[in-house]
């Protein structure tokens, strides 16, 4: 029955799955507060980040992590005066709508074909729950049915995709702290979250064994050498492992979700604590936006972080 | 009431012992007093309790409008009775972002429970939203439940689209949580891993604050108990 209402009367079609705008009425007041295009100090110091956004901070779109729930996500960030009559949807900012790296509407087949991460409903979670599922797509492609061996195949899968996320970071901050370019509140903060990241890389790698990745040849060249580039990069880093973590969260094992939802949440804080060193809003978005892993990992490359 | 209520939300005191030194200590010493916190709890969640492996899909999304209700209201009653605009311009542009986002969230949740939406219940949030001090403790404690309710509720959940979705909403409040605490110089990521929580712990923490009430207080227009 939730089943039901979590798809909001979505049949698990490709076209139906697509996040279709919520109709959205726009009547009586016309007063649209947008939180994330708000600067919180003076725009000089803002930083944007063309590649890291879902969707770009001004336009203050949201990016469907579900059907009947993504589409409402798109909500984010109404103002009060919007609750009653306006609000704006993904009609509003087709630009951002093309942009937007979503999970949303890909076939099992496509993904197949064009993806490194593999797991059959890897990176359809949001397709619908039904369509996930009562296909029983989670499982299923990989013939192992539902049994232990098949789940623990699928996390590890998964783990090893974040445990290349938190390498990168983990890699990252220790280059920082070593070339010792930063101070105040930005010191601070690659110090705590230095550690929490090894913490992160501990947990998967304990978790993986034998399955572990190897450790990614990481080279940061300018980003770890000042200020402004550091901060710029933490806050890619974060918002990329954020986004991925939001993709691939859902096809965990149940036992595995709990703590890597643990992991995730720390992810988000740090995310929050680094954008409001930077002078931007902490929190964008009433819903963050997922990433495909392969799109997360193809930008990493495009950085040059990773080869 | 207002000690116990944030006692009741803050389980570890560390939010306490921080916001205990607020205005007399400096950032640095907050620093040195919270320690990173470490993942050896996680292991007792391994096997949840009977009581917890038979929450349904609809009890957390019953709960979680519920809660994202009481949050929105608290908001929202302390826009509309003035606390936020007393604060300070960087302090409003939290509260009020946290607001919006928290009616938002309200909304998801109605359109995912569609009828089986509960009536919204009454809310009383005494002083706790009256003064900025009370307003800002209070939204950091609750920004922070938030965070252990839905890291705890995930691995509960069957329908993969709502955990999904649910992530999505985490990583949100995990935002508003860190932002609080940055607000109120606690550092914003204190751990490597949060602490999760029950539905139930939550419901029991939220039932403590007497914010939820079952009735509207009607002062008038009472019916007589006895007719006749």
């Amino acid at each position: 029955m939730q089943r039901k209402r979590v798809q909001a009367g979505s049949p698990p079609s490709r076209e139906a799955a697509r996040p279709t705008p919520p109709h959205v009425s726009v009547s009586g007041s016309t007063r649209t507060v947008c939180p994330s295009t708000r600067s919180r100090r003076p725009a000089s110091r803002r930083i944007i980040l063309s590649e890291v956004h879902a969707t770009p901070d001004p336009l203050c779109s949201g990016v469907g992590v579900g059907v009947g729930v993504g589409v409402d996500a798109a909500g984010a960030g109404v103002s009060r005066a919007g609750d009653e009559s306006v609000r704006w949807s993904f009609e509003s900012s087709p630009q951002a709508v093309e942009r937007s790296p979503r999970i949303v509407t890909r076939t099992t087949s496509e993904l197949g074909r064009s993806s490194g991460w593999t797991r059959a409903g890897l990176l359809r979670t949001a397709v619908g729950a039904g369509a996930v599922v009562a296909g029983g797509v989670t499982m299923g492609s990989r013939g192992g049915g539902s049994s232990l061996a098949a789940q623990q195949e699928a996390d590890a899968e998964i783990l090893n995709f974040f445990l290349l996320l938190e390498y990168v970071q983990e890699g990252f901050y220790r280059e920082t702290t070593e070339k010792a370019q930063i101070d105040g509140d930005l010191l601070t903060f690659v110090q705590t979250v230095s550690g929490q990241e090894s913490e992160h890389v501990s947990f998967l790698e304990d978790w993986l064994g034998d399955r572990a990745r190897d450790k990614p040849a990481l080279s940061f060249a300018d980003a770890t050498g000042s200020p402004d580039t550091v901060q710029e990069t933490a806050i890619y880093l974060e918002e990329a492992a954020l986004a991925g973590y939001i993709g691939q969260g859902a096809n965990l094992s149940h036992r595995t979700i709990t703590k890597v939802g643990t992991l995730v949440s720390a992810e988000a804080r740090q995310a929050a604590w680094v954008r409001n060193i930077a002078g931007m809003s902490p929190a964008p978005r009433a819903a963050d936006p997922a990433r495909e892993a392969d799109a997360v990992v193809a930008d990493l490359r495009k950085r040059g972080y990773i080869e | 009431m207002t000690d116990l209520t944030l006692a009741d939300l803050d389980r570890d005191e560390a939010l306490s012992d921080a916001l205990a030194q607020l205005f007399g200590s400096t950032r640095a010493g907050f620093l040195r007093t919270l320690a990173l916190g470490s993942a050896a709890m996680l292991a007792g969640l391994a096997t949840p309790s009977d009581a917890e492996a038979q929450v349904t899909d609809l009890d957390i999304l019953q709960f979680g409008l519920r809660f994202e209700r009481l949050q929105a209201t608290f908001y929202t009653q302390a826009d509309e009775i003035g606390t936020i605009a007393r604060m300070a311009r960087a302090k409003q542009e939290w509260a009020e972002t946290l607001g919006a986002h928290e009616r938002a969230h309200v909304r998801i949740f109605k359109s995912v429970l569609g009828s089986k939406a509960e009536p919204r219940p009454f809310f009383d949030f005494g002083k706790d939203n009256e003064t900025e001090e009370a307003f800002t403790r209070t939204a950091v404690a609750m920004e922070d439940l938030t965070v252990a309710l839905l890291t705890g509720v995930l691995p509960r959940v069957k329908d993969r689209g709502l955990t999904a979705a649910l992530f999505g909403l985490l990583t949100v409040e995990a935002r508003h949580a860190a932002w609080a605490r940055d607000i109120v110089g606690a550092t914003p990521a204190a751990r490597a891993f949060d602490e999760p929580r029950t539905l139930r712990s939550v419901q029991g923490a939220v039932a403590r604050t007497r914010f939820i009430k079952a009735q509207p207080r009607r002062s008038s227009r009472r019916r007589p108990r006895f007719t006749g």
